[in-house]
C-alpha cells in the first residue's frame, strides 16, 4: 500500500487543486499588491464560520490554501469566493475520513480522545482506548498482493463498525493499525467487546481466485482503561494501549491485552491549599 | 493597569469606570479597555453600543481611533467588549501583536489604560493581566472573595512570576474591616508566596451606588459628595501619585505587551 494512496484526503483533491489554482490566476489578476498573513486569518475565519482561527490555519496550511485564499478573500469576487468555501466545506467534510475505509481517521481520533479523556476525568466516567493491528499484514500483501490486502482492511472495518456501539468511535490510524474508544466502558465489557471482535475476525476470512480458496486474518488488540484518576492526555493513552498492544504480539497474537491506567496526580488540584484557606479565613 | 478579582460581583467594573472619572476630573486622559465576555459589560452599563470593531481596524477598515466611544468630551473613552477585546487573546500570535500595535498606538494618546478584566482565573484573564504594567486586584472583606483572589495572585505568580499587586478593598463598612481584609490577603501573600501586595485604598458601600448604575452613569458625576465617591478620589490621587514616581518605566515599554510583567 503506498502512502500517497493513504494520506489522499478525498477522491477528487487533484480536481479542487487544480479548479482552487483557476480562481486563483483569476483573482490574481484582479488585485495589485498583497496583504499579511493576519488579515488572511481574519478573512479566513470570516468565510469558515464554526471553525476558530487556528483551527481553520492549520487546515489551510496543511493543504498549502492559504495563499489562494487570501488573493479570493482581498479580490472580493464573490462567485469565485462561493465556489472555493465550497470546495473548502467538502474538504473538511472529508478531513475526518478515512479515504480506504470511510472509518474516521488519526486526525480525528486523536482531537476526540483529548475530549474524551477531559470528560472521563470530569465525570469519572470509564474510557478504554484500544489499539488493533493485523497479525502478519505484511505477509498478506507479499504473498497476495495489495488489493487483497485492502480488502481485509476493508473487511475488518466492516467488523469494527459492526460490532461496536454508535457512542464508540473506531479509526484507521496507521497501515495495519486501527484504534477504537469505547465510552463509557470499564475493563470488564471492554474485555467482552474485543473478544468479540477478535473472534469475528479470526472466523471472517476472505475468499478469493477461481477456486474460491479462503484466507484467514487475525488481528491483536491493546487496551487501555482509563477511569478518570489523575492527568491524562491522549498520547500517553496510545502508549499505554500500544504496550498491551505488544504484549498481546508477544503472547502469540490473535489475543486481547488489557490494561487499566491511571495518570500522574494533578499536584495542585486545589489552588489554594487548606493551610492558606484556614489563614485567609481567619488570619 | 488591569482591575481584576478572583470572585464576581465585587463591583470591579464600576471601580474602574468611576476610577477613569476621578482622573478624568484631574485633567487627565483615560481609556477603559472593557475584556470581560460577561454580560454586565461596561458598553451596557453606560447604554452605548460601538460601530466599528477590532475586525474592521485589523482588515484597516477602520482606525483604532474609530472603534474607541466617547464616555466624555476629550479625555475619557471606552474601548467596549462588544468591540472584540475578549476575543483578542484567543487569536493566535501574529494576529495578536498585529492588533497590539495598532492598540498601542491608540493608547499613547492616554495618560491611562484601564483594563476591566472578567471575574475568576480563565486564560483571557490572565493573558490580559500579565500584559499591563500593573495590576489592581478588587476584594471584598468576605472570606471567599479573598480566598478567591488569592488563587488568581497564586496563579498569577507562579505562571508568570508577577509578584507586586495593588488591593483594593471595595464594599466596606468600616475601615477597620478593610484593614483586616487587606491585611490578611496581604500577610498570606507574603507568607505562601513571596508576593508584595500594596494598599491602593478602600470604597465604603454605598446607598447611591445602585441609583447610579441605574442612571446608566458614573456615580462620582451624579453623587460627588458620597462617601464612595471621596473614597474613590482618595484612590484616584494615589494612582496619580504612582503613575509620577514611574514616569520613566512607563515611558519607555510598550502599553501593552507580553514582556510588561518584568519591567518592575
Amino acid at each position: 500500500m503506498s502512502d500517497k494512496k493513504l494520506s489522499a484526503h478525498g477522491v477528487d483533491e487533484q480536481e479542487m487543486l487544480s479548479e482552487l489554482s483557476e480562481l486563483e490566476a483569476i483573482v490574481r489578476s484582479a488585485i495589485p499588491g498583497s496583504a499579511s498573513d493576519s488579515e488572511t486569518s481574519v478573512a479566513l475565519v470570516r468565510l469558515m464560520r464554526g471553525l476558530s482561527v487556528n483551527e481553520a490555519r492549520r487546515f489551510l496550511e496543511a493543504h498549502d490554501l492559504a495563499d489562494r485564499w487570501l488573493c479570493l478573500s482581498l479580490s472580493e469576487d464573490f462567485p469565485a469566493l462561493e465556489r472555493f468555501s465550497r470546495l473548502l466545506e467538502s474538504l473538511i467534510r472529508d478531513r475526518d475520513r478515512d479515504y480506504l475505509t470511510g472509518l474516521k481517521n488519526r486526525r480525528f481520533f486523536e482531537n476526540i480522545l483529548g475530549r474524551e479523556l477531559e470528560l472521563s476525568r470530569k465525570f469519572r466516567v470509564p474510557v478504554t482506548v484500544v489499539i488493533l493491528d493485523v497479525d502478519d499484514f505484511k505477509q498478506i500483501n507479499d504473498t497476495h498482493g495489495h488489493s487483497l490486502g485492502d480488502r481485509v482492511l476493508r473487511d475488518l472495518s466492516a467488523i469494527l463498525r459492526e460490532e461496536i456501539r454508535a457512542t464508540d468511535t473506531a479509526a484507521r490510524i496507521g497501515g495495519e493499525e486501527f484504534a477504537l474508544l469505547l465510552s463509557g466502558s470499564g475493563m470488564r465489557q471492554s474485555e467482552k467487546t474485543l473478544e468479540r471482535v477478535r473472534e469475528m475476525i479470526a472466523r471472517a476470512g476472505i475468499s478469493y481466485g477461481e477456486g474460491g480458496e479462503v484466507i484467514n486474518f487475525t488481528a491483536s488488540l491493546g487496551a487501555a482503561t482509563y477511569r478518570g484518576i489523575g492527568q491524562m492526555d491522549g498520547d500517553s493513552m496510545l502508549e499505554f494501549a500500544d504496550k498491551a498492544l505488544y504484549r498481546a504480539k508477544e503472547k502469540g497474537k490473535n489475543r486481547v491485552e488489557i490494561s487499566v491506567v491511571t495518570g500522574p496526580r494533578a499536584k495542585d488540584t486545589a489552588v489554594v491549599g487548606r493551610e492558606e484557606k484556614k489563614f485567609l479565613f481567619s488570619g | 493597569m488591569s482591575i481584576m478579582s478572583g470572585k464576581g460581583g465585587v463591583g470591579k467594573t464600576n471601580l474602574t469606570l468611576n476610577l477613569a472619572y476621578a482622573l478624568y476630573e484631574n485633567y487627565k486622559s483615560a481609556i477603559l479597555m472593557d475584556c470581560d465576555l460577561g454580560l454586565a459589560n461596561l458598553d451596557v452599563l453606560l447604554g452605548i453600543s460601538p460601530e466599528k470593531n477590532m475586525q474592521d481596524l485589523l482588515q484597516g477598515e477602520a482606525e483604532a481611533g474609530e472603534i474607541v466611544c466617547a464616555l466624555e468630551k476629550n479625555g475619557l473613552d471606552l474601548l467596549p467588549a462588544a468591540s472584540g477585546v475578549p476575543e483578542l487573546v484567543e487569536l493566535d500570535e501574529d494576529l495578536q501583536g498585529v492588533l497590539l500595535e495598532k492598540l498601542n498606538k491608540l493608547f499613547s494618546r492616554y495618560e491611562f489604560l484601564f483594563l476591566d478584566l472578567g471575574a475568576g482565573i480563565n486564560n483571557a484573564v490572565l493573558s490580559f493581566a500579565r500584559m499591563t504594567h500593573e495590576r489592581i486586584v478588587v476584594i471584598t472583606p468576605e472570606p471567599t472573595s479573598l480566598t478567591d483572589s488569592y488563587a488568581l495572585i497564586k496563579v498569577l505568580n507562579s505562571k508568570y512570576g508577577l509578584n507586586h499587586f495593588y488591593l483594593l478593598v471595595n464594599m466596606v463598612d468600616s475601615d477597620r474591616e478593610a484593614k483586616t481584609g487587606f491585611e490578611r490577603m496581604k500577610v498570606a501573600c507574603e507568607k505562601f508566596l513571596g508576593v508584595t501586595c500594596h494598599f491602593l485604598g478602600a470604597v465604603h458601600n454605598d446607598p447611591n451606588l445602585p441609583l447610579a448604575v441605574r442612571d446608566q452613569k458614573p456615580f462620582i458625576k451624579n453623587y460627588p459628595d458620597s462617601r464612595a465617591s471621596r473614597d474613590i478620589r482618595i484612590i484616584a490621587d494615589r494612582i496619580l501619585a504612582l503613575r509620577g514616581a514611574k514616569a520613566e518605566a512607563i515611558a519607555q515599554n510598550p502599553v501593552l505587551s507580553w514582556g510588561n510583567d518584568n519591567i518592575y
